[in-house]
């Protein structure tokens, strides 16, 4: 498994906390979906995901933004698009 | 909950939609009224899977065996309320004469401001709401769908029209409910079953006409999430185009820690299955949930 930065560690535990997640932080492959198969999130969890994306890094995951599946295809994926345009 | 259950009702929500869009829509609404009687007929005697869940149902709910035209009846009411749902679609829901009750309670969140969780169910027209958002100025309604997201049912509904078919939301896809938060942060209203798990669905049994069925966590879980109260609404058929909708307030919304959620989703729940048993009393043809909820299982 390949090591985490440190912004996806810190969106490891984020996941893990708020949607009370059976796993440690540190078990979550970074390159691994997080939708369905790998993580085996759902759409209400997305929806929880982005809630908490928001109010800590300040900008909105919307359902027709053009880079989504990309967002959630990992949590590496998630980590750089975080990197990209938190505003906070 | 395999496939092959949810893929059920699709199938015949399929058939019986096309028929009667093609009646209403070519021939007019008196002559759809009574074609309504053999196609009802025809429904229950080619379409019957569903039979043993209807028969379970009405026997709890009229306390007595249900005869033929109890099954008659109910499959009746069915079909009558997805007529009426194309007018509805198609904008010419004037035709239909709705009575609201509890109205005061929408609008008093409304002029907070704030939106709400509306928590519908299989009993009587979910669609008819809709109209109701529509012809209220202000009330702006976005609804879950589920297993309804066949590529024909689709279609039509976007043909019938396109600007409320936008209004409808999926469920399913990893995207389908991003953006939610701010739509119910500013006032939107957001509608979804009570009464239907779907797969992946978090689950969980309460007493409904006795025993325990299976209804879902997620008004509460979206609940939670949204930061939005929960109101219960049902749509109910009285008579040839003639609907009574209810609102009542089901659960504020507090905070709670995460590990809370499932034993109050079990509370409002349960408040929920008792306001629907009471409903279903008072319209008992009404239900069209061709499940059986009180199947046993695991959560």
């Amino acid at each position: 498994m390949m090591e985490m930065n440190a912004l996806e560690s810190e969106l490891a535990q984020r996941l893990v906390d708020s949607l009370n997640l059976e796993i440690a932080a540190s078990e979550i492959d970074p390159q691994a979906p997080l939708y369905q198969e790998g993580l085996g999130l759902d759409s209400i969890d997305l929806l929880e995901l982005s809630v908490v994306i928001s109010k800590q890094y300040g900008f909105q995951i919307k359902s027709d933004d053009p880079d989504i599946t990309h967002l959630f295809s990992s949590l590496s994926a998630l980590a750089q698009g975080v990197a990209a345009r938190r505003t906070v | 909950m395999t496939t092959h259950w949810q893929s059920l009702p699709e199938r015949s929500n399929a058939f019986w939609l096309q028929t009667i869009t093609w009646i209403a829509l070519r021939l007019g609404r008196n002559i759809s009224r009574v074609l309504l009687y053999p196609i009802t007929a025809y429904f229950l005697i080619f379409q019957n899977q569903t039979l043993p869940a209807s028969r379970r149902y009405l026997r709890k709910a009229l306390g007595r065996n249900p005869h033929w035209r109890d099954i008659f009846r109910q499959y009746h009411t069915f079909a009558c309320t997805l007529l009426d749902r194309l007018f509805v679609l198609s904008g010419q829901d004037h035709r239909l004469t709705i009575e609201v009750h509890g109205l005061d309670v929408l609008e008093r969140f409304a002029s907070h401001g704030r939106g709400c969780l509306l928590v519908g169910s299989h009993l009587g027209s979910f669609e008819i709401i809709r109209a109701v958002g529509r012809t209220r100025r202000g009330l702006r309604v976005k609804a879950l769908m589920y297993g309804e997201a066949t590529p024909q049912i689709t279609r039509l509904y976007r043909s019938l029209n396109p600007a409320l078919h936008e209004d409808i939301i999926p469920v399913g896809g990893p995207a389908t409910l991003l953006g939610l938060d701010e739509f119910v942060a500013d006032g939107g209203l957001l509608a979804l079953l009570g009464d239907r798990c779907v797969s992946g669905d978090k689950r969980l049994q309460c007493t409904f006409f006795g025993e325990p069925a299976w209804f879902p966590q997620t008004p509460l879980v979206l609940s939670q999430i949204l930061k939005a109260p929960m109101m219960l609404f049902v749509c109910l058929h009285t008579g040839w185009g003639r609907y009574e909708v209810y609102f009542e307030d089901l659960a504020d919304y507090h905070p709670l820690a995460r590990p809370e959620r499932q034993s109050q989703a079990g509370q409002v729940m349960q408040r929920y299955a008792e306001r629907l048993e009471h409903y279903c009393r008072k319209a008992p043809y009404n239900w069209f949930n061709f499940h059986d909820v009180w199947q046993p299982g695991e959560p």
